[in-house]
Protein backbone atom coordinates (compact mmCIF):
# COMPACT_ATOMS: atom_id res chain seq x y z
CA UNK A 1 0.00 0.00 0.00
CA UNK A 2 1.34 3.44 -0.90
CA UNK A 3 2.11 5.92 1.82
CA UNK A 4 -0.72 8.14 0.60
CA UNK A 5 -3.29 5.34 0.83
CA UNK A 6 -1.99 4.44 4.28
CA UNK A 7 -2.38 8.08 5.38
CA UNK A 8 -5.91 8.22 3.94
CA UNK A 9 -6.88 5.00 5.71
CA UNK A 10 -5.59 6.29 9.03
CA UNK A 11 -7.36 9.62 8.49
CA UNK A 12 -10.57 7.82 7.64
CA UNK A 13 -10.33 5.81 10.87
CA UNK A 14 -9.90 8.97 12.92
CA UNK A 15 -12.67 11.02 11.34
CA UNK A 16 -15.85 11.18 13.39
CA UNK A 17 -18.13 12.58 10.70
CA UNK A 18 -20.94 11.18 8.54
CA UNK A 19 -20.14 8.81 5.66
CA UNK A 20 -20.87 11.34 2.90
CA UNK A 21 -18.71 13.98 4.55
CA UNK A 22 -15.92 11.43 5.13
CA UNK A 23 -15.91 10.46 1.45
CA UNK A 24 -15.78 14.13 0.41
CA UNK A 25 -12.88 14.83 2.75
CA UNK A 26 -10.89 11.78 1.64
CA UNK A 27 -11.44 12.58 -2.04
CA UNK A 28 -10.23 16.12 -1.53
CA UNK A 29 -7.21 15.09 0.53
CA UNK A 30 -6.29 12.41 -2.01
CA UNK A 31 -6.38 14.97 -4.83
CA UNK A 32 -4.20 17.33 -2.79
CA UNK A 33 -1.62 14.68 -1.94
CA UNK A 34 -1.41 13.39 -5.53
CA UNK A 35 -0.97 16.89 -6.82
CA UNK A 36 1.68 17.52 -4.22
CA UNK A 37 3.52 14.35 -5.32
CA UNK A 38 3.35 15.44 -8.97
CA UNK A 39 4.79 18.80 -8.07
CA UNK A 40 7.57 17.32 -5.92
CA UNK A 41 8.44 14.66 -8.52
CA UNK A 42 8.87 17.43 -11.08
CA UNK A 43 11.56 18.83 -8.80
CA UNK A 44 13.74 15.75 -8.89
CA UNK A 45 12.38 13.87 -5.89
CA UNK A 46 11.94 10.12 -6.31
CA UNK A 47 8.38 8.88 -6.22
CA UNK A 48 8.79 7.36 -2.74
CA UNK A 49 10.42 10.48 -1.35
CA UNK A 50 7.77 12.66 -2.95
CA UNK A 51 4.96 10.68 -1.28
CA UNK A 52 6.68 10.85 2.05
CA UNK A 53 7.27 14.61 1.72
CA UNK A 54 3.70 15.22 0.58
CA UNK A 55 2.27 13.35 3.56
CA UNK A 56 4.59 15.14 6.00
CA UNK A 57 3.75 18.55 4.57
CA UNK A 58 0.03 17.81 4.79
CA UNK A 59 0.31 17.68 8.57
CA UNK A 60 0.02 15.24 11.48
CA UNK A 61 -3.04 13.00 11.32
CA UNK A 62 -4.16 13.92 14.82
CA UNK A 63 -4.16 17.63 14.01
CA UNK A 64 -6.01 17.34 10.71
CA UNK A 65 -8.58 14.80 11.97
CA UNK A 66 -9.22 16.79 15.14
CA UNK A 67 -9.99 19.95 13.16
CA UNK A 68 -12.48 18.15 10.94
CA UNK A 69 -13.99 16.47 14.01
CA UNK A 70 -14.25 19.75 15.86
CA UNK A 71 -16.15 21.22 12.93
CA UNK A 72 -18.57 18.30 12.92
CA UNK A 73 -18.85 18.60 16.72
CA UNK A 74 -19.64 22.29 16.41
CA UNK A 75 -22.55 21.56 14.11
CA UNK A 76 -23.83 18.81 16.36
CA UNK A 77 -23.62 21.14 19.36
CA UNK A 78 -25.82 23.68 17.61
CA UNK A 79 -28.42 20.95 17.05
CA UNK A 80 -28.56 20.02 20.77
CA UNK A 81 -30.62 22.97 22.04
CA UNK A 82 -32.88 22.79 18.98
CA UNK A 83 -33.67 19.17 19.84
CA UNK A 84 -34.28 20.15 23.46
CA UNK A 85 -36.64 23.00 22.52
CA UNK A 86 -38.57 20.86 20.05
CA UNK A 87 -38.89 18.01 22.54
CA UNK A 88 -39.91 20.31 25.39
CA UNK A 89 -42.49 22.12 23.26
CA UNK A 90 -43.90 18.80 21.98
CA UNK A 91 -44.24 17.40 25.51
CA UNK A 92 -46.04 20.54 26.69
CA UNK A 93 -48.33 20.44 23.63
CA UNK A 94 -49.21 16.76 24.19
CA UNK A 95 -49.80 17.40 27.89
CA UNK A 96 -52.15 20.29 27.15
CA UNK A 97 -54.01 18.32 24.48
CA UNK A 98 -54.47 15.45 26.94
CA UNK A 99 -55.82 17.52 29.84
CA UNK A 100 -57.35 20.64 28.30
CA UNK A 101 -60.82 19.30 27.62
CA UNK A 102 -61.04 16.92 30.57
CA UNK A 103 -63.95 17.57 32.94
CA UNK A 104 -63.04 19.21 36.27
CA UNK A 105 -63.24 17.10 39.38
CA UNK A 106 -63.61 18.17 42.98
CA UNK A 107 -62.31 14.89 44.35
CA UNK A 108 -59.11 15.22 46.36
CA UNK A 109 -56.04 13.66 44.79
CA UNK A 110 -54.95 10.45 46.47
CA UNK A 111 -51.45 9.95 47.87
CA UNK A 112 -49.90 8.18 44.83
CA UNK A 113 -51.24 10.99 42.65
CA UNK A 114 -49.78 13.66 44.90
CA UNK A 115 -46.41 11.93 44.99
CA UNK A 116 -46.20 11.40 41.22
CA UNK A 117 -47.37 14.95 40.55
CA UNK A 118 -44.76 16.38 42.91
CA UNK A 119 -41.99 14.20 41.43
CA UNK A 120 -42.91 15.23 37.91
CA UNK A 121 -42.89 18.92 38.88
CA UNK A 122 -39.39 18.53 40.34
CA UNK A 123 -38.21 16.64 37.26
CA UNK A 124 -39.64 19.30 34.94
CA UNK A 125 -37.84 21.98 36.96
CA UNK A 126 -34.57 20.12 36.59
CA UNK A 127 -35.24 19.76 32.87
CA UNK A 128 -35.96 23.47 32.57
CA UNK A 129 -32.89 24.63 34.48
CA UNK A 130 -30.50 22.27 32.70
CA UNK A 131 -32.09 23.07 29.34
CA UNK A 132 -31.77 26.80 29.92
CA UNK A 133 -28.10 26.33 30.86
CA UNK A 134 -27.34 24.48 27.61
CA UNK A 135 -29.52 26.71 25.47
CA UNK A 136 -28.22 29.98 26.86
CA UNK A 137 -24.57 28.93 26.53
CA UNK A 138 -25.23 27.76 23.00
CA UNK A 139 -26.99 30.98 21.99
CA UNK A 140 -24.40 33.17 23.73
CA UNK A 141 -21.64 31.71 21.64
CA UNK A 142 -23.46 30.40 18.58
CA UNK A 143 -20.54 30.97 16.24
CA UNK A 144 -17.54 30.61 18.49
CA UNK A 145 -18.16 28.46 21.56
CA UNK A 146 -18.26 25.28 19.61
CA UNK A 147 -14.64 25.84 18.69
CA UNK A 148 -13.85 24.83 22.24
CA UNK A 149 -14.18 21.14 22.98
CA UNK A 150 -15.01 21.87 26.62
CA UNK A 151 -17.77 24.25 25.49
CA UNK A 152 -19.28 21.58 23.28
CA UNK A 153 -19.12 18.98 26.05
CA UNK A 154 -20.77 21.43 28.46
CA UNK A 155 -23.72 22.12 26.13
CA UNK A 156 -24.24 18.41 25.48
CA UNK A 157 -24.04 17.61 29.21
CA UNK A 158 -26.67 20.25 30.03
CA UNK A 159 -29.05 19.13 27.32
CA UNK A 160 -28.58 15.45 28.17
CA UNK A 161 -29.40 16.12 31.85
CA UNK A 162 -32.38 18.15 30.70
CA UNK A 163 -33.68 15.33 28.49
CA UNK A 164 -33.17 12.72 31.23
CA UNK A 165 -35.12 14.90 33.65
CA UNK A 166 -37.82 15.46 31.03
CA UNK A 167 -38.12 11.71 30.47
CA UNK A 168 -38.44 11.09 34.21
CA UNK A 169 -40.96 13.95 34.44
CA UNK A 170 -43.11 12.53 31.65
CA UNK A 171 -42.92 9.01 33.11
CA UNK A 172 -44.09 10.21 36.54
CA UNK A 173 -46.76 12.37 34.89
CA UNK A 174 -47.92 9.30 32.97
CA UNK A 175 -48.12 7.41 36.27
CA UNK A 176 -50.14 10.33 37.64
CA UNK A 177 -52.59 9.99 34.73
CA UNK A 178 -52.92 6.26 35.42
CA UNK A 179 -53.66 6.86 39.13
CA UNK A 180 -56.18 9.50 38.06
CA UNK A 181 -57.99 6.98 35.83
CA UNK A 182 -58.12 4.44 38.65
CA UNK A 183 -59.88 6.66 41.14
CA UNK A 184 -63.08 6.89 39.17
CA UNK A 185 -62.93 10.47 37.86
CA UNK A 186 -65.08 11.21 34.81
CA UNK A 187 -61.99 11.83 32.67
CA UNK A 188 -61.38 10.08 29.38
CA UNK A 189 -59.06 7.16 30.01
CA UNK A 190 -58.28 6.79 26.32
CA UNK A 191 -57.15 10.42 25.93
CA UNK A 192 -55.05 10.24 29.09
CA UNK A 193 -53.44 6.95 28.03
CA UNK A 194 -52.59 8.20 24.55
CA UNK A 195 -51.36 11.52 26.00
CA UNK A 196 -49.20 9.82 28.64
CA UNK A 197 -47.60 7.37 26.21
CA UNK A 198 -47.00 10.10 23.63
CA UNK A 199 -45.29 12.32 26.20
CA UNK A 200 -42.96 9.53 27.30
CA UNK A 201 -42.23 8.56 23.70
CA UNK A 202 -41.40 12.13 22.65
CA UNK A 203 -39.12 12.63 25.66
CA UNK A 204 -37.26 9.35 25.05
CA UNK A 205 -36.80 10.20 21.36
CA UNK A 206 -35.37 13.58 22.40
CA UNK A 207 -33.02 11.94 24.90
CA UNK A 208 -31.82 9.35 22.36
CA UNK A 209 -31.22 12.04 19.73
CA UNK A 210 -29.13 14.12 22.11
CA UNK A 211 -27.07 11.15 23.33
CA UNK A 212 -26.27 10.25 19.71
CA UNK A 213 -25.04 13.75 18.85
CA UNK A 214 -21.36 13.50 17.90
CA UNK A 215 -20.01 16.58 19.67
CA UNK A 216 -16.67 14.73 19.65
CA UNK A 217 -13.75 14.86 22.01
CA UNK A 218 -13.39 17.77 24.37
CA UNK A 219 -9.74 18.03 23.37
CA UNK A 220 -10.63 18.74 19.75
CA UNK A 221 -10.62 22.48 19.39
CA UNK A 222 -10.84 24.71 16.37
CA UNK A 223 -8.23 27.35 15.78
CA UNK A 224 -10.52 30.32 15.95
CA UNK A 225 -10.38 33.62 17.69
CA UNK A 226 -13.30 33.81 20.04
CA UNK A 227 -15.52 36.56 21.27
CA UNK A 228 -16.72 37.02 24.82
CA UNK A 229 -19.93 35.18 25.59
CA UNK A 230 -22.82 37.60 25.91
CA UNK A 231 -23.80 37.78 29.57
CA UNK A 232 -27.46 38.36 28.73
CA UNK A 233 -27.70 34.92 27.23
CA UNK A 234 -25.91 33.08 30.03
CA UNK A 235 -29.22 32.93 31.86
CA UNK A 236 -28.94 29.38 33.15
CA UNK A 237 -25.43 29.68 34.54
CA UNK A 238 -26.18 33.13 35.98
CA UNK A 239 -29.25 31.77 37.76
CA UNK A 240 -27.31 28.90 39.28
CA UNK A 241 -24.63 31.32 40.46
CA UNK A 242 -27.24 33.74 41.82
CA UNK A 243 -28.97 31.03 43.84
CA UNK A 244 -25.64 29.83 45.20
CA UNK A 245 -24.65 33.36 46.19
CA UNK A 246 -28.00 34.43 47.72
CA UNK A 247 -29.71 31.22 48.89
CA UNK A 248 -31.93 32.97 51.46
CA UNK A 249 -33.24 35.69 49.15
CA UNK A 250 -33.70 33.19 46.33
CA UNK A 251 -35.66 30.89 48.65
CA UNK A 252 -37.87 33.76 49.86
CA UNK A 253 -38.59 34.89 46.32
CA UNK A 254 -39.43 31.35 45.23
CA UNK A 255 -41.70 30.73 48.23
CA UNK A 256 -43.66 33.92 47.49
CA UNK A 257 -43.82 33.27 43.75
CA UNK A 258 -44.88 29.66 44.18
CA UNK A 259 -47.49 30.57 46.80
CA UNK A 260 -48.95 33.20 44.48
CA UNK A 261 -49.03 30.64 41.67
CA UNK A 262 -50.81 28.09 43.87
CA UNK A 263 -53.37 30.74 44.91
CA UNK A 264 -53.95 31.78 41.31
CA UNK A 265 -54.69 28.20 40.37
CA UNK A 266 -57.22 27.77 43.18
CA UNK A 267 -55.50 24.88 44.88
CA UNK A 268 -55.78 27.11 47.92
CA UNK A 269 -57.75 30.32 48.10
CA UNK A 270 -55.67 32.00 50.81
CA UNK A 271 -52.03 32.94 50.99
CA UNK A 272 -51.60 31.06 54.30
CA UNK A 273 -53.13 27.96 52.74
CA UNK A 274 -50.86 28.24 49.73
CA UNK A 275 -47.72 28.90 51.80
CA UNK A 276 -46.79 25.23 52.50
CA UNK A 277 -47.01 24.51 48.77
CA UNK A 278 -44.76 27.49 48.20
CA UNK A 279 -42.20 26.21 50.71
CA UNK A 280 -42.25 22.74 49.15
CA UNK A 281 -41.83 24.25 45.73
CA UNK A 282 -38.98 26.48 46.92
CA UNK A 283 -37.14 23.56 48.51
CA UNK A 284 -37.32 21.62 45.26
CA UNK A 285 -36.23 24.60 43.17
CA UNK A 286 -33.30 25.61 45.39
CA UNK A 287 -32.18 22.01 45.88
CA UNK A 288 -32.50 21.57 42.14
CA UNK A 289 -30.29 24.54 41.36
CA UNK A 290 -27.65 23.61 43.95
CA UNK A 291 -27.70 19.96 42.97
CA UNK A 292 -27.55 20.70 39.26
CA UNK A 293 -24.77 23.18 39.66
CA UNK A 294 -22.50 21.06 41.80
CA UNK A 295 -23.31 17.42 41.27
CA UNK A 296 -24.32 17.27 37.65
CA UNK A 297 -21.52 19.54 36.52
CA UNK A 298 -23.72 22.17 34.93
CA UNK A 299 -21.48 24.97 36.05
CA UNK A 300 -19.28 26.01 33.16
CA UNK A 301 -15.87 24.32 33.17
CA UNK A 302 -13.99 27.60 33.18
CA UNK A 303 -15.16 31.16 33.48
CA UNK A 304 -15.54 33.72 30.71
CA UNK A 305 -13.12 33.80 27.87
CA UNK A 306 -10.87 31.05 29.23
CA UNK A 307 -13.40 28.52 28.05
CA UNK A 308 -13.41 29.88 24.57
CA UNK A 309 -9.74 30.44 24.05
CA UNK A 310 -8.60 27.01 25.03
CA UNK A 311 -7.44 25.90 21.62
CA UNK B 1 5.28 33.29 11.14
CA UNK B 2 4.09 30.83 13.74
CA UNK B 3 0.86 28.94 13.23
CA UNK B 4 -0.37 30.48 16.46
CA UNK B 5 -0.22 33.94 14.88
CA UNK B 6 -2.21 32.73 11.89
CA UNK B 7 -5.12 31.63 14.08
CA UNK B 8 -8.25 33.54 13.26
CA UNK B 9 -6.73 35.06 10.12
CA UNK B 10 -6.61 31.97 7.96
CA UNK B 11 -10.24 32.30 6.88
CA UNK B 12 -9.73 35.93 5.85
CA UNK B 13 -6.57 35.03 3.95
CA UNK B 14 -8.43 32.30 2.08
CA UNK B 15 -11.25 34.69 1.22
CA UNK B 16 -8.73 37.22 -0.08
CA UNK B 17 -7.13 34.54 -2.25
CA UNK B 18 -10.50 33.49 -3.64
CA UNK B 19 -11.36 37.09 -4.39
CA UNK B 20 -8.81 37.01 -7.21
CA UNK B 21 -10.24 33.87 -8.80
CA UNK B 22 -11.93 30.58 -7.88
CA UNK B 23 -9.39 28.04 -6.69
CA UNK B 24 -8.93 24.61 -5.11
CA UNK B 25 -7.12 23.78 -1.87
CA UNK B 26 -3.67 23.11 -3.30
CA UNK B 27 -3.66 26.24 -5.46
CA UNK B 28 -4.88 28.39 -2.54
CA UNK B 29 -1.91 27.17 -0.49
CA UNK B 30 0.47 27.91 -3.34
CA UNK B 31 -0.96 31.43 -3.64
CA UNK B 32 -0.63 32.01 0.10
CA UNK B 33 2.96 30.80 0.05
CA UNK B 34 3.88 32.91 -2.95
CA UNK B 35 2.07 36.06 -1.80
CA UNK B 36 3.61 35.84 1.65
CA UNK B 37 7.08 35.07 0.25
CA UNK B 38 7.08 31.78 2.14
CA UNK B 39 6.22 33.33 5.52
CA UNK B 40 2.91 31.45 5.78
CA UNK B 41 3.98 27.85 5.91
CA UNK B 42 1.26 26.06 7.81
CA UNK B 43 0.50 22.30 7.74
CA UNK B 44 -1.18 22.00 4.35
CA UNK B 45 -4.08 19.93 5.60
CA UNK B 46 -5.32 22.64 7.96
CA UNK B 47 -6.63 24.63 5.00
CA UNK B 48 -9.40 22.10 4.29
CA UNK B 49 -11.27 22.32 7.61
CA UNK B 50 -11.09 26.11 7.18
CA UNK B 51 -12.49 25.88 3.63
CA UNK B 52 -15.32 23.65 4.83
CA UNK B 53 -16.12 26.08 7.64
CA UNK B 54 -16.30 28.93 5.14
CA UNK B 55 -18.63 26.90 2.97
CA UNK B 56 -20.83 25.99 5.94
CA UNK B 57 -20.98 29.67 6.84
CA UNK B 58 -22.18 30.47 3.32
CA UNK B 59 -19.14 32.58 2.46
CA UNK B 60 -17.85 30.33 -0.32
CA UNK B 61 -19.42 27.76 -2.60
CA UNK B 62 -17.74 24.70 -4.05
CA UNK B 63 -18.17 22.92 -7.36
CA UNK B 64 -16.62 19.71 -8.61
CA UNK B 65 -14.47 19.41 -11.70
CA UNK B 66 -12.88 16.36 -13.28
CA UNK B 67 -9.12 16.85 -13.72
CA UNK B 68 -6.89 13.97 -14.87
CA UNK B 69 -9.60 11.50 -13.87
CA UNK B 70 -9.76 12.94 -10.36
CA UNK B 71 -12.59 14.88 -8.72
CA UNK B 72 -11.36 18.34 -7.81
CA UNK B 73 -13.30 20.64 -5.50
CA UNK B 74 -13.08 24.26 -6.61
CA UNK B 75 -14.13 27.05 -4.26
CA UNK B 76 -15.77 30.31 -5.35
CA UNK B 77 -16.36 33.42 -3.28
CA UNK B 78 -20.04 34.38 -2.98
CA UNK B 79 -21.68 37.71 -2.09
CA UNK B 80 -21.62 37.08 1.67
CA UNK B 81 -17.93 36.18 1.36
CA UNK B 82 -17.12 39.52 -0.24
CA UNK B 83 -18.90 41.26 2.64
CA UNK B 84 -17.04 39.22 5.24
CA UNK B 85 -13.73 39.93 3.52
CA UNK B 86 -14.38 43.66 3.60
CA UNK B 87 -15.11 43.47 7.33
CA UNK B 88 -11.93 41.47 7.93
CA UNK B 89 -9.90 43.99 5.97
CA UNK B 90 -11.27 46.91 7.96
CA UNK B 91 -10.76 45.14 11.27
CA UNK B 92 -7.20 44.14 10.34
CA UNK B 93 -6.32 47.68 9.25
CA UNK B 94 -7.51 49.07 12.59
CA UNK B 95 -5.71 46.38 14.53
CA UNK B 96 -2.43 46.59 12.62
CA UNK B 97 -2.44 50.40 12.78
CA UNK B 98 -2.86 50.25 16.55
CA UNK B 99 -0.10 47.67 16.99
CA UNK B 100 2.21 49.61 14.69
CA UNK B 101 1.61 52.80 16.66
CA UNK B 102 2.50 51.10 19.91
CA UNK B 103 5.47 49.14 18.65
CA UNK B 104 6.86 52.17 16.82
CA UNK B 105 7.39 54.03 20.09
CA UNK B 106 11.04 53.86 21.06
CA UNK B 107 11.69 55.49 24.44
CA UNK B 108 15.42 55.53 23.79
Amino acid sequence: MSEIEEYLNDLSARLKVGRKKRDEILEEVRDHLLQSVESLSAHESSSMDAESQAVTAFGPLTLIASQFNADAGAKATRRAPIIALTTGASVVAVFLLAVINQPKTTALANLPQQITFFLSVIAFQFALVAGVCGLSRSVATWKTSASSGTGRAYVKRCITVSMIALSIGTATMAANFIFDMHRGTPRSGMVLTVGASSMVLVAVIGLTSVIKLPVNSSSENLDLHSSHPRALFEIGESTINLVRRFPFLSSLFTVLAASAWVMAHAESSTFIGAFPWGIAEAISVIAGFLFLGRTLGLRPPLSGTEVFCSS
Amino acid sequence: MSNQQLKGHLEALILATLEIRPAYGYSILESLRTSSAGVFDLPEGTIYPALHRLEDAGLVKSTHEMVDGRQRRVYHLVAAGYGSLEKSRKSWQEFSAAVTNILAVNPA
